[in-house]
């Protein structure tokens, strides 16, 4: 009984010193499988990555997005879209207060290229609102308010999006997450890659 | 028995575990002071837990996830402990809209189980009296198509509550979900061929549906050997000061009749969520229980 009980604490004690430890909370990707088949019709697979951010990293962050990160925000989620083995885009999810409670936001994103066929950054393939509370949720999830965020890169003017009347906070926090997770992505994806 | 079998399937998942790529470790504490009618305070650190998260991944995509709990309680009774702690299974993940393979210990597929965690909910839980199990080691094949979704378990039965009956148990589940509202009809079986007398079945339907800014749950459940039936409604809505609160109450009846219905209100700062939760149970006797709470997600 002992000798199983050393075993077991050896064994944690192993797999805890020998993994590349990502710690604390996330925002989860709730319905991968349904959500997939909305932004990335043609995929058949994704891959997971968790992603942090140094020091500098977080500065850079900060800055472009003009805000701190929340203290429980130390890692994304990153998930990348494949046709096949091929990669077609990327997901990333987040969670911002909403006027009623939390409102989880996930945003596919493609590359996009300029007129000379050179990468220029992601865009925006397409957002979804996984989960909410809000009163205004069906005008919140609508096309019609949803479909501003088409094409927007890190680069776009989120100022001309026309918020929602009577849920102008909850639309505010959905741009405002929006735009984070593109800068987020610039800033751990992209730079990352260089 | 049930915390050597528990044991050895997270060192088995760990060792599959070990260690290819990133690992995802998140935890929390819950802790509670309770008072039974408002007489005796109780301080008890429901659980800690350290929950490890492994994904590994081919040139297509992810296609073998590992999920390990180890929990830690000084306060709780062991085998009870161990009914609400200690997931350890390992997701053999198909291709989209093909059947995913569970192995290991998880919560069985049973109704409001499926799509809401109790975890750290302060109201009093339905299942421990209709189906007297929550985790259970064993086989899952699970997935969706189009709006449905299906899981198929079979499992021990070694870890049901005190005085149940659950003998290498298969549970069944067939939801629908989409944006009107995610909704279940499960089927409990624990079958075995030596201890046919003891068959029990249990059949539930699940339902839950937001009518903004409330979340609205339900469960209703009926079975044989033992006899039962019972409800269980959960209503979630949002207070002031981001305060968010729970109503719930349930009712069982079997041999005799039990009853409780409740309220907690939660408020998230950072890492923190503070509760406060009032419960009234009914049987032969009555109880009411005042519980304060504080968790630590990290």
């Amino acid at each position: 009984m002992r000798k199983f009980n050393t075993l077991f604490l050896l064994a944690i004690i192993y797999s805890l010193l020998t993994a590349n430890l990502v710690i604390a909370g996330v925002c989860v990707w709730r319905f991968p499988d349904k959500d997939i088949k909305t932004l990335f019709p043609k995929a058949t697979g994704y891959k997971t990555e968790v992603l942090t951010y140094s020091k500098e990293e977080k500065v850079k962050i900060e800055s472009i997005l003009g805000a701190k990160l929340d203290d429980d925000e130390t890692k994304f989620n990153f998930y990348r879209i494949y046709k096949d083995t091929t990669k077609i885009g990327l997901v990333l999810t987040h969670s911002v207060k909403g006027q009623y409670g939390a409102i989880e936001v996930v945003i596919g994103l493609q590359n996009k290229y300029d007129s000379t066929g050179e990468y220029i950054g992601a865009s925006i393939k397409n957002v979804l609102i996984q989960r909410d509370r809000e009163v205004k949720s069906k005008d919140l999830r609508s096309d019609k308010f949803l479909s501003q965020f088409i094409n927007k890169t890190v680069k776009s003017k989120f100022d001309n999006i026309k918020l929602i009347a009577g849920a102008e906070k909850s639309s505010q926090a959905i741009v405002f997450s929006v735009k984070k997770l593109l800068i987020v992505q610039k800033i751990l994806g992209q730079e990352r890659m260089k | 028995m049930i915390k050597d079998n528990y044991k050895f399937t997270i060192i088995n998942l760990l060792l599959v575990t070990t260690c290819l790529g990133t690992v995802d470790i998140s935890g929390a504490t819950d802790s509670r002071l309770e008072t039974a009618d408002f007489d005796n305070y109780n301080y008890m650190l429901h659980g800690a837990e350290i929950d490890i998260k492994y994904t590994y991944a081919d040139e297509r995509g992810d296609r073998l996830i590992t999920f390990v709990q180890i929990p830690y309680s000084p306060h709780y009774k062991t085998d009870m402990f161990l009914y609400h702690y200690g997931d350890a299974y390992l997701i053999v993940k198909g291709s989209l809209e093909h059947p995913n393979i569970k192995i290991g210990r998880f919560d069985i597929p049973f109704g409001l189980l499926k799509t809401f965690d109790p975890h750290f909910s302060l109201m009093p839980q339905i299942f421990e009296r209709s189906l007297g199990i929550k985790k259970d080691i064993g086989a899952e094949v699970f997935g969706y198509y189009k709006m449905l979704t299906y899981d198929i378990s079979f499992t021990q039965g070694y870890n049901s509550f005190e005085n149940s009956r659950n003998d290498m148990p298969i549970t069944l589940r067939l939801g629908l979900d989409n944006e009107l509202i995610k909704c279940g009809i499960s089927y409990y079986n624990s079958t075995h061929s030596m201890h046919d007398m003891m068959k029990m079945k249990r059949i539930g339907i699940d339902f839950e549906k937001n009518i903004n800014p409330f979340i609205i749950r339900g469960e209703g459940i009926v079975g044989e050997n033992p006899a039962g039936n019972g409800l269980s409604l959960m209503i979630d809505f949002p207070l002031f000061f981001g305060i968010d609160g729970k109503g719930a109450g349930s009712i069982w009846r079997e041999n005799t009749t039990y009853q409780a219905y409740g309220l907690e209100l939660k408020k998230d700062i950072s890492f923190l969520t503070i509760g406060a939760g009032l419960v009234r149970e009914e049987e032969s006797d009555a109880k009411t229980k005042a519980i304060l709470q504080t968790v630590i997600k990290l």
